[in-house]
């Protein structure tokens, strides 16, 4: 059976043969790993993915495969049927057949019970004991579950962990991360919604307008929409706005990007992060999906926390969140206290090519695009 | 297929009515089932009509020719033909037993070559008629064959056939070979040798029984020299001049040797009969040697077809295809059953009989024991000198550490009766002082028994004392 390159994560179209782990006529066990692979963005090894026999390899070391290309074939070791064989080099569990009997009866592998009995022979009891420990089977299945759980103390760092791992650790070490918090009265856009909800009957998720209000602030502030190309002593300020939405999955963190988020209406932008999220979720995002971001929101309000300092999705410039929005006591010009809704945001940015003023120039701005949507307006194009 | 035919439907449809197929239907009718046993020949498979009853009504008749009672004098003579009368009146009222049997159990039993037409369907064909059964449950006891040694696969002599044969002559030869080293070819061997035939065994294995207990293979060619049985074992290079029936190998030592005979059977090995059943409209896969894989519930591989008994492979035994039916029964109706061929007990109907259960002393080290073995020979036995029947010995061995039994392996009078009660105590784990306490009859072959455990723990007393 050929073994192929996969997508090991993140919408690799190749990579390129580092080692090979493996060699023809080697026998393998299923999840050895065969050959060392690296992407655009990680090493991984990648696993076999059933025990057998190494009959061809078709790649050398340094060589560039597309995903899909047949690394090598693996013969595998046929499944043989579970066939009767007399046991004769391992000792006998010691047990009258009458327990036997009462073990199959009540679904227990004679040989999981300890022996209490003379010589360590298993008796009626023992296997009731058995039982009553490992209670209903459907019981049995959880408990053996929480049972693993509570022992393993190791899970298998994935390779969507292993790119996260890789990511952040490049960002952290290379940006000098500050980041700076705010709040933002969203009554207004939240009536707004409402209203169109009542009135048309058309649902726009709030995050729509606030990326819509990112992509205008960002557009007077270039900064955040740039990159730091030290070794040519350049800030390159992107012409496009493609916003990456950090996404929480399953298997860990993920950034999708909407393409040319400044082109698009609030109404697009909604049907945009709706796809991406469902094929975040499904596993079915394509390598397009997640390339070429400029700018990234955390959109972390739907689960919680009123704050964070998130790391920036190198090596872009700056990333803002969205927190939990709570209807708070506000005190007006008039110093009356009314209620409004409120909802934090973190913007974290690259000190090194912005101070915290601008950063603060560039959250009021969309502070004030937020609470007056009217402004909003004006700027769409 | 035919137009307009007669599917009968069936909880549970068996091929096979040997040992294996026909305990599969008396299980299945006892456990409510409507039952059909379909089978080529007549009931009672190769145990009734040549193998088992046939051979232990030939080793009964060759014992009785020597047996010795005080103060009766007879001169018995031997009539083969008159056997083969009496052989077959035997069966033919064990198999009207099984007849009855079938009878009242509502089991319908169909004489026919069956095979699958379709996953649920069994057609079989008798003659002209042909039939159809749809089923819920098929089990398969269809049995096996014997398998010809290569150098006489061309051979088309009357006098050259396999051993199961020997038991429809109509007279017994002057001279016999036979090539083979299992129990079927010791047991032959020493049948035919008491009826006064010149009996050469001959095998290409090592040894003679090679999965038996060493003391029990000493003592087995230690009786057949003392009988002038001529055997060579670890030959190579046979040949049959069939002109002459001479057999010529080479022997042990790599010498030519040539033995000249007038008939030659041969026991090597058994395959599957699994050739007619067409499995492949089921999907079950047959191996090389026609033997379908098994789980120690009998189940094959597709989900509701069963198989047991010589059908599964070795050991060819009935013992082990009763309960392998019982099995396959059972479980197609839903009860939990399993076999296990851990305590398996053998038994070869030499003159001198040959039983054995669990493990040999080679078996046991493998497994990690540390053995303990105990022996007694059967001169010292009070009721052989009786019977006049010293000849042999029982050896046990058990486990150092804990003194569970872990074999039992028997050669003299007795060995058939007492492997009942070694079976059982390997089952429940009995450990030497659960055979000694227990009372054994006097005077009875028994003591053998009990006289080889004491000693061993004798030697232990002896031993303290010493210091």
């Amino acid at each position: 059976m050929d073994v192929k390159l996969h997508d090991i994560g993140e919408g690799m179209s190749e990579g390129e043969i580092v080692q090979l782990l493996v060699k023809p006529g080697d026998h393998v066990l299923v999840d050895q790993p065969l050959v060392e692979v690296q992407t655009d963005k990680v090493t991984a090894e990648l696993p076999s993915p059933f025990a057998g026999k190494v009959e061809t390899i078709y790649v050398k070391a340094g060589e560039v495969i597309e995903v899909g290309g047949t690394l090598l074939t693996i013969s595998p070791i046929p499944q043989h049927t579970e066939q009767t064989r007399l046991p004769k080099r391992t000792k006998r569990i010691l047990a009258a057949p009458f327990t036997r009997k009462v073990a199959r009866e009540n679904n227990i592998d004679i040989e999981e019970v300890k022996g209490t009995g003379p010589a360590g022979r298993i008796t009626d009891e023992d296997v009731f004991r058995h039982l009553a420990t490992t209670q209903k089977p459907e019981e049995k299945e959880t408990e053996r579950a929480i049972e693993k759980e509570a022992k393993e103390r190791t899970i298998p760092f994935s390779t969507r962990r292993k790119q996260i791992s890789a990511k952040m650790k490049k960002s952290t070490l290379t940006i000098p991360h500050v980041t700076h918090f705010d709040e933002v009265d969203v009554t207004n856009i939240l009536e707004m919604k409402k209203a169109m909800k009542e009135g048309k009957g058309q649902s726009i998720s709030v995050a729509a307008f606030y990326i819509k209000a990112v992509c205008v602030a960002l557009k007077e502030f270039p900064i955040f929409n740039s990159e730091l190309r030290e070794e040519e002593g350049l800030i390159y300020l992107k012409p496009d706005l493609h916003i990456g939405l950090a996404t929480d999955t399953e298997e860990g963190l993920i950034v999708p990007v909407i393409h040319h988020c400044d082109k698009l209406s609030i109404n697009d932008i909604h049907k945009e992060m709706k796809s991406l999220h469902k094929a975040a979720m499904n596993n079915e995002l394509t390598s397009k999906d997640l390339s070429s971001g400029t700018f990234t929101i955390s959109n972390a309000g739907p689960l919680g926390s009123t704050g964070a300092t998130p790391i920036i999705n190198y090596p872009e410039a700056a990333l803002l969140a969205f927190h939990k929005t709570k209807k708070m006591p506000v005190v007006t010009k008039n110093d009356e206290i009314i209620i409004r809704s409120i909802m934090s945001i973190s913007m974290t940015f690259d000190h090194r090519i912005a101070d915290g003023g601008t950063s603060m120039r560039f959250t009021n701005r969309f502070i004030e695009l937020i609470e007056q949507p009217s402004l909003l307006l004006t700027e769409l194009v | 297929m035919v137009v307009g035919e007669i599917i009968h439907e069936k909880d549970v449809v068996i091929i096979g009515a040997g040992p294996a197929g026909y305990e599969a239907a008396f299980r299945a009718a006892k456990n409510g089932r409507d039952v059909t046993l379909i089978d080529r020949f007549r009931p009672g498979g190769e145990c009734l009509h040549s193998g088992c009853i046939p051979s232990k009504l030939l080793a009964t008749a060759a014992r009785k020719m020597h047996e010795k009672t005080p103060g009766i004098t007879v001169t018995p003579a031997f009539c083969m033909d008159k056997w083969q009368e009496e052989k077959n009146s035997l069966i033919a009222t064990m198999e009207k037993g099984l007849q009855a049997r079938f009878h009242s159990s509502n089991i319908d039993c169909v004489k026919g070559q069956a095979s699958f037409l379709s996953e649920n369907r069994i057609g079989a064909e008798q003659g002209e008629k042909f039939e159809v059964w749809s089923f819920n449950h098929a089990i398969l006891a269809t049995g096996s064959s014997p398998i010809t040694p290569n150098f006489l696969s061309s051979s088309s002599h009357p006098n050259i056939f396999p051993l199961e044969h020997l038991y429809t002559l109509s007279s017994l030869p002057n001279q016999l070979i036979l090539f083979g080293s299992d129990y079927l070819t010791i047991e032959a061997a020493s049948t035919f040798r008491a009826l006064g035939v010149e009996v050469t065994i001959v095998t290409d294995q090592e040894t003679i029984l090679p999965e038996w207990d060493e003391s029990i293979q000493r003592e087995s060619i230690r009786q057949f020299k003392k009988q002038k049985v001529a055997f060579y074992t670890g030959v190579s290079g046979c040949l049959v001049k069939e002109r002459e029936m001479t057999l010529v190998f080479c022997d042990a030592k790599g010498e030519n040797v040539e033995v000249e005979t007038e008939m030659i059977v041969y026991s090597i090995g058994r395959v599957g009969n699994s050739d007619s059943l067409r499995l492949d409209q089921v999907g079950i896969d047959i191996q090389d040697d026609g033997i379908i894989a098994t789980s120690e519930e009998c189940k094959t591989t597709s989900a509701n077809i069963y198989a047991c008994g010589d059908l599964t492979g070795g050991p060819f035994l009935a013992v082990k295809g009763i309960k392998q039916g019982k099995t396959a029964a059972d479980h197609c109706c839903g009860i939990k059953s399993a076999f296990s061929l851990e305590c398996l007990p053998k038994v070869i109907q030499t003159q001198t009989p040959i039983s054995s259960v669990g493990l040999t002393e080679i078996e046991a080290k493998e497994a990690g024991y540390e053995v303990m073995t105990a022996s007694s020979s059967m001169k010292a036995n009070g009721y052989a000198m009786v019977t006049g029947n010293t000849e042999g010995k029982i050896v046990i061995h058990h486990d150092r550490e804990n003194h569970v039994l872990l074999g039992f392996h028997a050669i003299g009078a007795g060995a058939v009766e007492l492997i009942e009660k070694a079976t059982l105590a390997i089952e429940m784990g009995a450990r030497d002082e659960d055979f000694i306490y227990p009372y054994t009859p006097h005077p009875g072959y028994g003591e053998a028994w009990t006289d080889a455990i004491e000693r061993t723990v004798e030697i232990k007393v002896e031993t303290k004392v010493g210091q």
